[in-house]
C-alpha cells in the first residue's frame, strides 16, 4: 500500500530568487492550476506559511518559525 | 537499587505504579522486567545507546513504559514474553526497528506469544536511521477506487490518471508500474484520508519534534467552517534548484490517499475481465 498525496505545485517568481524589497521569495500558481502531481508523503516536509499578495501570488514566509510568529503576532 | 521488586515467580502484578515508581531508571526497569542475566543487561544498554534507541528524556519514556506494562496480561507465565514485548516496545517507541531476533529471545522452554512473534518477525534486526514515520488519519468512506476519487475531488478522471501515470513512470520500478489503460486505472483501489501528521524537528532542537498536521478536506467543511486544503513544503528537487527555495517547493494539498500499486494491477485487470 503506497501512501501518496496529490498536490498542486507553484512556481517561484524570478526563478525563486529572493526579493530585494522584503528578502523573501514570491511564488505564483502555475498556468495550468488544475494539474495534479502525485507525490509520496515522505517528500512532504512540513506545513508552509504563505502570505497572499495578489491574484494567485504569495510570499513565502521562510524567515521565522511559526511558534515565534504566533507568539509575536 | 530501588526498593521495589517484581514478583519473580510471575504472579499477577498488583499496583504497577507503586512497583515501578520512585527514582528508577531504564536499565533497572529493563533488567527487572526482563529478569535477564545481569551480564547481558550492559550489552543491551550499550546497544540501545549506540543505536540511539535509548530513549531520551527518560521521564517521558518511563511514563510510556507504565502504559506498556499495563497492557501485559496479568497472568504471565514467562518473563521472556515480557522481555520480548519490552524490546519490541522500545523499538516501536523510537519508531525504528527491533534489537534482537526471535531466536535470541527464545531460551530453552520460553514461549513467546503469537503477537510478539509476529512483531519480531516483521521487524528487521539491523539498525537504520531514525525515520519518524508520517501518519495518515481521518479516512473517508465514500471513496473506494479511482473513479470515486476523481468524483469526490471534482477533477476529471483524465487529469487524475495523468498524475498517477506520471508518478508511476518516475517513481516505481518497472515491475510495479501502474497500467496506463484508463478503464483499468478507474478501478484502482484508493483510500482517501484527510489528515497527515509530520514530525518536524523543533526550532534549534535535535531531538524534540513538533507534529505538523496539514489537512486536506477537499470540498468538505472543517469544523463547520470552510474546507481546508493546507499548503505544505514538498521536496521536489535537488538543493541547487529553484533558487533560494533549494529544491523545496510550496504546494497545495489536493488529496491524501493510499493506493495499492503492486498487486493492484492484477486485481484491476481481473475485475475488468469479469466485468466484460
Amino acid at each position: 500500500m503506497r501512501r501518496l498525496a496529490g498536490v498542486q505545485f507553484v512556481r517561484g517568481v524570478n526563478s525563486g530568487r529572493i526579493s530585494d524589497v522584503h528578502s523573501l521569495v514570491t511564488i505564483q500558481m502555475k498556468e495550468d492550476a488544475r494539474e495534479i502531481t502525485v507525490v509520496d508523503i515522505g517528500t512532504i516536509i512540513g506545513l508552509a506559511h504563505l502570505i497572499p499578495v495578489g491574484e494567485r501570488r504569495w510570499i513565502v514566509n521562510s524567515r521565522i518559525d511559526k511558534r515565534t510568529f504566533n507568539e509575536v503576532y | 537499587m530501588p526498593s521495589y521488586a517484581f514478583n519473580r515467580s510471575g504472579s499477577p502484578p498488583g499496583d504497577h505504579r507503586s512497583r515501578l515508581g520512585g527514582p528508577c531508571n531504564i536499565p533497572i526497569i529493563l533488567f527487572t522486567l526482563c529478569e535477564c542475566s545481569p551480564e547481558r543487561l550492559p550489552c543491551l544498554v550499550e546497544y540501545l545507546k549506540a543505536t540511539q534507541l535509548f530513549p531520551r528524556p527518560y521521564p517521558r519514556f518511563t511514563s510510556y513504559l507504565y502504559k506498556v506494562y499495563e497492557t501485559i496480561p496479568p497472568l504471565v507465565t514467562s518473563w521472556y514474553t515480557i522481555w520480548a514485548k519490552v524490546i519490541v516496545i522500545v523499538a516501536t517507541y523510537r519508531r525504528v526497528i527491533t534489537l534482537l531476533n526471535r531466536e535470541s529471545l527464545r531460551p530453552c522452554g520460553a514461549d513467546l506469544s503469537p503477537n510478539v512473534v509476529e512483531q519480531l518477525d516483521t521487524t528487521s534486526t539491523t539498525t537504520g536511521p531514525d525515520i519518524r514515520r508520517r501518519m495518515l488519519k481521518g479516512r473517508r468512506d465514500d471513496v473506494s477506487n479511482m473513479a470515486d476519487f476523481s468524483r469526490v475531488l471534482g477533477v476529471s478522471i483524465q487529469i487524475v490518471c495523468r498524475g498517477f501515470i506520471r508518478y508511476s513512470r518516475h517513481n516505481l520500478p518497472p515491475e510495479s508500474r501502474l497500467p496506463e489503460h484508463l478503464e483499468i486505472l478507474k478501478s484502482l483501489p484508493v483510500k482517501l484520508l484527510t489528515q497527515l501528521e509530520i514530525p518536524v524537528l523543533a526550532f534549534q532542537e535535535t531531538e524534540i519534534y513538533d507534529i505538523h498536521c496539514p489537512r486536506c478536506t477537499g470540498a468538505l467543511n472543517f469544523r463547520n467552517h470552510g474546507s481546508r486544503n493546507d499548503w505544505v513544503w514538498v521536496r521536489a528537487g535537488t538543493e541547487d534548484m529553484d533558487g533560494a527555495l533549494r529544491g523545496r517547493l510550496p504546494a497545495k494539498l489536493v488529496a491524501l490517499f493510499k493506493t495499492q500499486t503492486t498487486d493492484a494491477r492484477i486485481e484491476c485487470a481481473a475485475s475488468l475481465a469479469f466485468s466484460l
